[in-house]
């Protein structure tokens, strides 16, 4: 058990490197002059070499990454172009309210995939799994930003029950964050119901279910320790993509929403060119996304022994 | 559906049968949509980018089935003119990816040659292992706003997924005799590729595409409605809706229209993708 | 096709039945002419138990020897009221415990007397622990719905796991209890499979197989403590198995299981000296050939939906065709399934079971003829 910790935490630093790499050279990539690009024709050569010194965009590439590296370890993420404030700041202040979101998107998914999935596993009715299976369907292609937009114009115009806009501090974030978690919830708890009712239907045909009913256990204790229980590990398993995936759900329903989270912060920051934000919010989706994985494949190992060596 | 006489109208007709329900759903609602997209415009009196002579803001009525929006233009045409615009755009972005993806993956499934073998795994792997929007929004930081940074963006990204996909496909025929034949008999490789291996994988890859499209069609729109993308005047069904969420109180019709037909768009051709997988779940019923 | 008794055999039957049910306050366990069929593809029934008719005592000892295939597994689900689970049910027939008639009772009924009443101890002693929880969390479980137990604290529950797991003499039982399954051993999982079985001090145990899967040490071992907990806890047992060896230790009565039916059934001493059914014969042959001379009954037992009219062993039985000079006896392979009568003693459905007399025993020969 230690020594696969072990081996997880390994491959999670390793992955972690790789993101390092990956927001350092994605900046990189324009054809150009990026500080040309930002500053336009007109700058002076001291503005250009300042600012290129400024983005660690001189010399040659190795030392411009080793630089990077230092600075983040150090936890320096640069500071943005356009309102020289450090990154890590803006991200500190904004973080909360992504994590926020995507923390309840997820927990009204599981809400969501829960009874679905139990129900769905346990019913022999071959008409309500196909209706099941038509209606996640659309559930699960029907575009984010769209159902966030309808849920906020039904019941936040029309309806008048939840603010269309801005934010506040625990508890009240709540009431912002219904809206938005719902939109980001139901596609990802529909794929979370499908997994789990596969899951649950294989494990209702082991036998240990069949030994929990002969000594008599009630209904609900089997339910939930010999029916749901063994059959988490694939969901759970699942985790580290769908977060993955509600981050990039979470960057659109801020803009939707108007809240002032990362992923607000990372579309200014990608529409002003602003290439220290784009790359020190990159970096930290990057870890917070292998933190996960890592996270959740050990707890899928502790709920359930017989989740296999990871790949 | 009945089509008149000759053997191919027979086969088209078998294979239109041989179709689930829902994925005949799909192709018939996918299908109006693209003859839509291409009459509406045609027959339409107003200009999509220009405003017409009604008040804008003005609510859905006879002659603007869809109402006007904020600068007096026709939402009607505008939206099936998106429509045009995201559809041309979603298959390119797919079909780029397709073929590239396609003969890239197929080659390191089936070279003999380890060094190839190797270096394609960790480049398919590595691209592979980030979340997609992400990147792509980076990507789009970098080269700038518009359709074609997001075309290039995306192609960056996905060419990888159809080669892990095409990969796949082809080690799973690599050892099939005729290869062997054929490299016996000397055929340069381009040519082994083109006829023997392509033809087996593309099926396979095609089949991804499908599903692939309404992530395609998806992102496209949402980098669009963040402002990446497509930038208003153009109608597109992003940044239409972006541009409709100022007035979502007043004139709710301008951010919905695009907004739901995007949907239609995508739950159809999930409905089209969904038809290749018989999923477990329902077999286990019985 | 459902068999019938003989008319000559209803009186016997009749018989039997007036004398049974004068015992039956008696019985712990009264099956008659159970008989269990699978709801089988194209909608007809198959019948994988026919017409099968036993008794147990409070604190007997029963054993049911088959070889795979002759239907005591699923006999033993339908004691355990979870045939839906494996798509069967009971067609005809009663199946009364403690006077009340079980077979085509409702869950809810079931649920009264599973594990309280009746206990089920299985073969796979890994496939029946929950993996994902540990033994201490799988026995508190089942303790918690003793009446002692009821309303006490997680601390007092877990006391009397550990309590119950020295009871089947587990080593180091205190650390056992958080282990899960997985980690434990075949002996130590089937200990504890024990355990949970009589957690609620059930007045029958149902054990399948139970020490099949375990290798020879470890099974004397097994088959010990199942002997200790049963005159400790005056338990009734009825062990299946296809090992006689194991029975003839264990139990005090034996029933034969061929295809579905009893063949034969009486007191231990009897069957196993004094086979009166030509099958009972062959298993005890092909156990006995220690000196290397273990002969298997030649042929196999026909698969259910396949069986074969009038007696189902006609086809391997060397009985029949010695006494039919080479063919096998048209009684034998024609007409109705023969049912069980007092023969000596015990019950047997052989119809020429007086042509059997003791050892030395029929040999079948590879040509389907005998010699005594």
């Amino acid at each position: 058990m230690i020594q696969k910790l072990r081996q997880r935490s390994l491959r999670a630093l390793l992955v972690a490197w790789g993101v390092s790499l990956t927001a350092f050279a994605v900046v990189r990539l324009v054809p150009g002059d990026p500080v040309l690009t930002l500053l336009g024709d007109q700058a002076t050569p001291e503005a250009v070499a300042q600012l290129r010194r400024a983005l660690h965009l001189e010399g040659p590439l190795p030392e411009q990454y080793l630089a990077f590296l230092t600075d983040i370890l150090r936890g320096d993420l640069g500071a943005s172009i356009v309102t020289r404030q450090p990154v890590l700041t803006t991200i500190g202040q904004t973080l909360p309210v992504t994590l926020w979101l995507t923390g309840l998107g997820i927990a009204t998914a599981i809400a969501i995939a829960l009874p679905l999935g139990v129900l769905g596993g346990a019913t022999a009715s071959a008409t309500y799994l196909r209706a099941f299976r038509v209606v996640s369907s659309v559930v699960i292609a029907f575009p984010v930003f769209v159902s966030g937009l309808v849920l906020l114009l039904v019941v936040g115009v029309q309806l008048r029950w939840l603010p269309v806009a801005g934010y506040a501090a625990f508890p009240d974030n709540l009431r912002y964050l219904a809206l938005p978690a719902l939109a980001m919830g139901l596609p990802n708890g529909m794929i979370f119901a499908r997994i789990l009712q596969q899951s649950v239907r294989e494990t209702s045909r082991e036998e240990f279910v069949e030994a929990g009913i002969v000594w008599g256990l009630p209904r609900r204790e089997l339910v939930l320790n010999y029916l749901v229980r063994p059959s988490l590990a694939p969901t759970i398993g699942l985790m580290g993509y769908v977060v993955g995936a509600s981050l990039a759900s979470a960057v659109i329903l801020e803009t939707v929403f108007n809240l002032p989270g990362v992923g607000t912060f990372l579309v200014r920051g990608v529409l002003a060119r602003d290439y220290p934000v784009v790359q020190g919010t990159l970096f930290v989706f990057g870890i917070i996304v292998v933190a996960v994985h890592f996270v959740a494949d050990t707890v899928a190992a502790w709920i359930d022994p017989r989740v296999g060596s990871p790949l | 559906m009945n089509l008149p006489g000759g053997p191919l109208s027979g086969r088209l007709a078998a294979w239109w049968n041989g179709m689930p329900p829902r994925v005949r759903t799909g192709l018939v609602i996918v299908g109006c949509l693209v003859a839509l997209s291409l009459v509406i415009p045609l027959l339409s009196p107003y200009d999509p980018q220009r405003g017409t002579g009604t008040d804008p803001l003005s609510p859905p009525s006879v002659p603007h089935l869809l109402g006007t929006d904020h600068l007096g233009r026709d939402v009607f045409v505008r939206t099936f003119v998106a429509a045009r615009l995201d559809l041309l755009l979603a298959a390119v972005g797919v079909s780029l990816p397709l073929v590239v993806g396609t003969l890239v993956g197929s080659t390191i499934g089936s070279t003999r040659s380890r060094l190839v073998q190797y270096l394609g795994e960790v480049a398919i792997e590595g691209i592979n292992a980030f979340p997609t929007l992400i990147v792509v929004i980076a990507l789009i930081a970098a080269f700038g706003p518009g359709a074609n940074s997001i075309l290039v963006a995306l192609f960056l990204t996905a060419w990888a997924r159809y080669a892990k996909v095409a990969r796949g496909r082809a080690l799973t025929i690599r050892d099939i005799g005729y290869l062997h034949v054929a490299r016996g008999l000397g055929y340069r490789w381009p040519r082994i590729l083109a006829v023997h291996v392509a033809p087996n994988v593309f099926p396979t890859t095609i089949s991804y595409a499908v599903s692939d499209f309404v992530i395609v069609i998806l992102a496209i729109a949402g980098l669009s409605f963040l402002g990446a993308g497509v930038q208003p005047p153009t109608p597109e069904w992003g940044a239409m809706m972006s541009e409709g969420r100022l007035y979502l109180a007043q004139a709710w019709w301008l951010a919905l229209a695009p907004g739901i037909l995007l949907s239609i768009t995508a739950v159809a051709v999930s409905l089209i993708a969904s038809g290749r997988t018989e999923d477990a779940f329902t077999q286990s019923a019985r | 096709m459902p068999s019938r008794s003989r008319p000559a055999d209803v009186a016997t039957t009749d018989a039997r039945r007036a004398h049974a049910a004068r015992t039956a306050a008696q019985d712990l366990l009264a099956v008659d002419d159970l008989t269990i069929a699978f709801e089988g593809g194209a909608g007809r029934p198959l019948t994988v138990v026919e017409g099968v008719s036993l008794r147990m005592s409070a604190g007997g000892s029963l054993g049911l020897v088959g070889e795979s295939g002759s239907g005591k597994t699923i006999f033993c689900r339908a004691l355990l009221g979870t045939l839906d689970r494996h798509g069967a049910r009971v067609v005809r027939g009663t199946l009364t415990y403690k006077g009340r008639d079980f077979g085509r009772a409702s869950e809810r009924v079931w649920r009264r007397i599973r594990g309280s009443e009746i206990a089920y101890v299985p073969q796979s002693s890994l496939a029946s622990l929950n993996p994902v929880l540990t033994v201490a969390q799988q026995l508190t479980s089942v303790i918690r719905l003793t009446e002692e137990a009821r309303g006490h604290g997680r601390t007092d529950l877990r006391r009397r796991a550990l309590a119950l797991l020295e009871s089947v003499e587990i080593p180091r039982a205190e650390q056992v209890l958080d282990q899960r399954p997985i980690h434990l051993s075949g002996g130590m999982r089937q200990r504890v499979v024990i355990a949970a079985a009589i957690a609620r001090s059930p007045s029958l145990l149902v054990a399948d197989e139970p020490t099949t899967a375990l290798d020879v040490r470890v099974q004397r071992r097994i088959l010990d403590l199942l002997g200790s907990l049963r005159q400790r806890l005056g338990l009734a047992l009825l062990l299946v198995s296809h090992d006689l060896a194991v029975i003839e230790e264990m139990c005090e009565s034996v029933a034969v299981m061929y295809a579905g039916s009893i063949v034969e059934m009486g007191r231990r001493e009897q069957i196993m000296s004094d086979p009166k059914h030509p099958y009972t014969d062959g298993l005890l042959s092909a156990t006995i050939g220690s000196d290397g001379g273990r002969e298997p009954i030649p042929g196999e037992v026909p698969n259910v939906g396949a069986w074969p009219d009038g007696c189902k062993f006609w086809p391997r039985c060397p009985l029949t065709r010695w006494l039919g000079g080479g063919s096998p006896r048209p009684e034998c392979h024609s007409g109705e399934r023969p049912s069980l009568r007092v023969v000596v003693g015990r019950s047997s459905a052989c119809l020429f079971a007086e042509a059997m007399d003791g050892r030395p025993t029929i040999v079948a020969h590879g040509d389907g003829s005998g010699t005594p």
